[in-house]
């Protein structure tokens, strides 16, 4: 019995990896920006928050140690970019791979030449696109709209890049580790909502971290947005707020490591339960 | 044997070989209650080079795992597959790009027009063919500039066999590919088949349309519960004991009878005596590949509760 020769133009032949992924990015991106009702709600989604704990509390500054005051606006930029990494690296990168999951999105690019981690680096670029969008929204919000004053050290603005881009990706990590244990592209998407709106309300970002109970506290010293909020804090909270923290200390330096557990976890998860093929 | 070097086009490798081999194919999966169900019961089938071949069966039959397997999307849990001599399961993304594959539905890409999404997807191979091209051939040329959810469900369907012919490969798979389908729009799909085959393109399809079986294979294999009962021409498949002519009449009592004979004129000879009478709804019938395929059926359910009882 004689066998297929492979023909000439298999030989060596491999799909460039980098390039497919840059493809992928403008393809993510392209395909998002059709959407222009979630393109709309999820970039401008923190700076409408911040607008509304602006118009509740007043645009005084009424919050902090007398003396020492900012406005509601201020006090609540650094919370609202933290809720960005886990908006933009979970609830909606989620959302997308197990979109991608159930309507024959993965299983097409599976039976293709394109390489997973040009798949991934899309997700990357999307989510990206996604956290800077909102970010960049919201700084300009804050300077232009709600005159808070932001750092002005190249120090500051390296630890926010870290925390942005770190929080993100071990978000997004996860997240792409939750859309692949899910049933359906539905229960992705209302399960995702759940650690959103929880971890959201542990973590400091609607009301000062020091308020919850000890027990909670200790709940959500485990989670990386309690760090990423409290980084976020030590950015753009003035000199002396680190009183209403615990240990009355930023502790950035715990943030690194509790977001970099995060990280490991989520790419170990990932590993273990990301099917390209999708099937067994 | 002489190697062909193709280079931009699906020219056959026509060296009397094999594009899919597989042998004692069986594949696994676990029940929810308890033990084991084989989807694919040591199945084997060879498929030659540049052949177009049409995989049968009812639902649940195993047609669907079997060409994933072939595809390289589902693991093999026993047996040897060979497709363009790689084991395709988790092969390099150059075996990839020999092959096409049109799934079974891919409600994916809808934002996209036909031609961004066949563009982006022909990014990913070494040697496409021409996006207006294929556009053209699947005849979409009207809707090239349409996003694709607001396309029918027929004009979808083309995107599909349109995105898996793209990377213009050798060995193309299509997983039910005219359901939903209009009369027409079926017909222009098989020119489009037969153009690739005659192009020297294997094609492997499954189906549940018996005459696109005929119109379309060189070879068909008829699946029940995961193994190949049956493999041939859509001429001799089954064999000629089931292809025998049927005579078929009313007799006086008003009764319907039926013979089956190898020789239907000597039978109407003798019930017409000769010519000299009109038997009443007198029939002589050749078996269509979809009697034979559904008596194949039947013997083969036979035999499976026989087993069991």
């Amino acid at each position: 019995m004689s066998t297929t020769v492979a023909s000439g133009r298999e030989t060596g032949w491999k799909p460039g990896t980098l390039r497919l992924g840059a493809r992928r990015v403008i393809t993510e991106v392209r395909a998002f920006n059709r959407d222009g009702l979630s393109l709309g709600l999820i970039l401008f989604f923190p700076v409408a928050m911040m607008a509304l704990f602006s118009t509740v509390f007043g645009s005084e500054p009424t919050f902090g140690p007398p003396g020492n005051q900012i406005t509601p606006a201020h006090y609540y930029l650094p919370g609202m970019l933290a809720l960005g990494t886990i908006l933009s690296g979970f609830q909606n990168l989620s959302g997308y791979v197990a979109a991608d999951r159930f309507n024959g999105g993965i299983k097409r690019l599976a039976g293709t030449p394109l390489p997973v981690i040009s798949y991934f680096i899309g997700k990357m670029g999307i989510t990206l696109y996604l956290i800077l969008g909102q970010t960049i929204l919201l700084l300009l919000a804050a300077q232009f709209l709600f005159g808070v004053d932001l750092p002005s050290s190249a120090g500051a603005w390296l630890t926010f890049v870290w925390l942005l881009v770190l929080g993100t990706a071990a978000w997004s990590l996860v997240g792409i580790a939750f859309a692949c244990i899910a049933k359906s592209a539905e229960s992705a998407a209302t399960l995702a909502v759940l650690p959103v709106l929880l971890l959201s309300f542990t973590s400091g970002v609607y009301f000062p971290f020091s308020q919850l109970p000890d027990w909670l506290q200790t709940f959500a010293n485990l989670t990386p947005l309690r760090w990423t909020a409290s980084g976020m804090r030590s950015v753009f909270l003035p000199a002396g707020f680190e009183a209403a923290e615990p240990g009355q200390t930023w502790a950035v330096g715990v943030s690194v490591v509790v977001i970099l557990m995060w990280l490991a976890a989520g790419l170990v998860l990932t590993r273990l339960v990301f099917k390209w093929p999708p099937q067994k | 044997m002489t190697t062909h070097v193709s280079i931009g086009s699906a020219a056959p490798t026509r060296s009397g070989g094999h594009a899919v081999v597989i042998d004692g194919l069986t594949k696994t999966y676990p029940q929810p209650k308890s033990g084991t169900f084989n989807a694919v019961d040591n199945l084997s089938l060879h498929i030659s080079t540049g052949e177009t071949y049409a995989l049968l069966g009812p639902n649940g039959a195993g047609k669907s795992t079997t060409i994933e397997i072939m595809e390289g999307h589902r693991k093999p849990s026993a047996g040897t597959v060979s497709v363009l001599g790689h084991r395709p399961y988790k092969a390099p993304a150059s075996f990839r790009a020999r092959i096409g594959i049109v799934l079974q539905e891919a409600p994916d890409a809808g934002v996209f027009t036909v031609a961004e999404a066949l563009r982006d997807i022909s990014a990913f191979y070494p040697n496409p063919r021409s996006v207006d091209e294929v556009i053209a051939a699947v005849g979409l040329e009207r809707k090239a500039g349409a996003r694709i959810k607001t396309l029918s469900g027929g004009q979808r369907r083309r995107v599909d066999v349109a995105m898996g012919m793209i990377g213009s490969p050798e060995l193309l798979f299509l997983d039910e590919p005219t359901t939903g389908f209009d009369p027409a729009a079926r017909r222009q799909f098989w020119e489009l088949i037969r153009s690739l085959g005659a192009e020297g393109t294997t094609v492997v399809l499954t189906t549940h349309y018996l005459d696109e079986a005929q119109q379309l294979s060189d070879r068909l294999g008829i699946i029940a519960s995961g193994r190949l009962i049956a493999e041939g021409t859509a001429e001799m498949v089954g064999g000629r004991e089931l292809r025998t002519p049927r005579v078929r009449w009313t007799d006086d009592d008003g009764d319907s009878r039926e013979e089956i004979t190898s020789s239907p004129a000597a039978v109407v000879h003798r019930l017409s005596d000769g010519g000299r009478r009109e038997p009443a709804g007198l029939e002589v019938v050749r078996p269509s590949l979809e009697d034979v395929y559904l008596e194949l059926l039947k013997q083969h359910d036979a035999t499976v509760n026989g087993d069991e009882s």
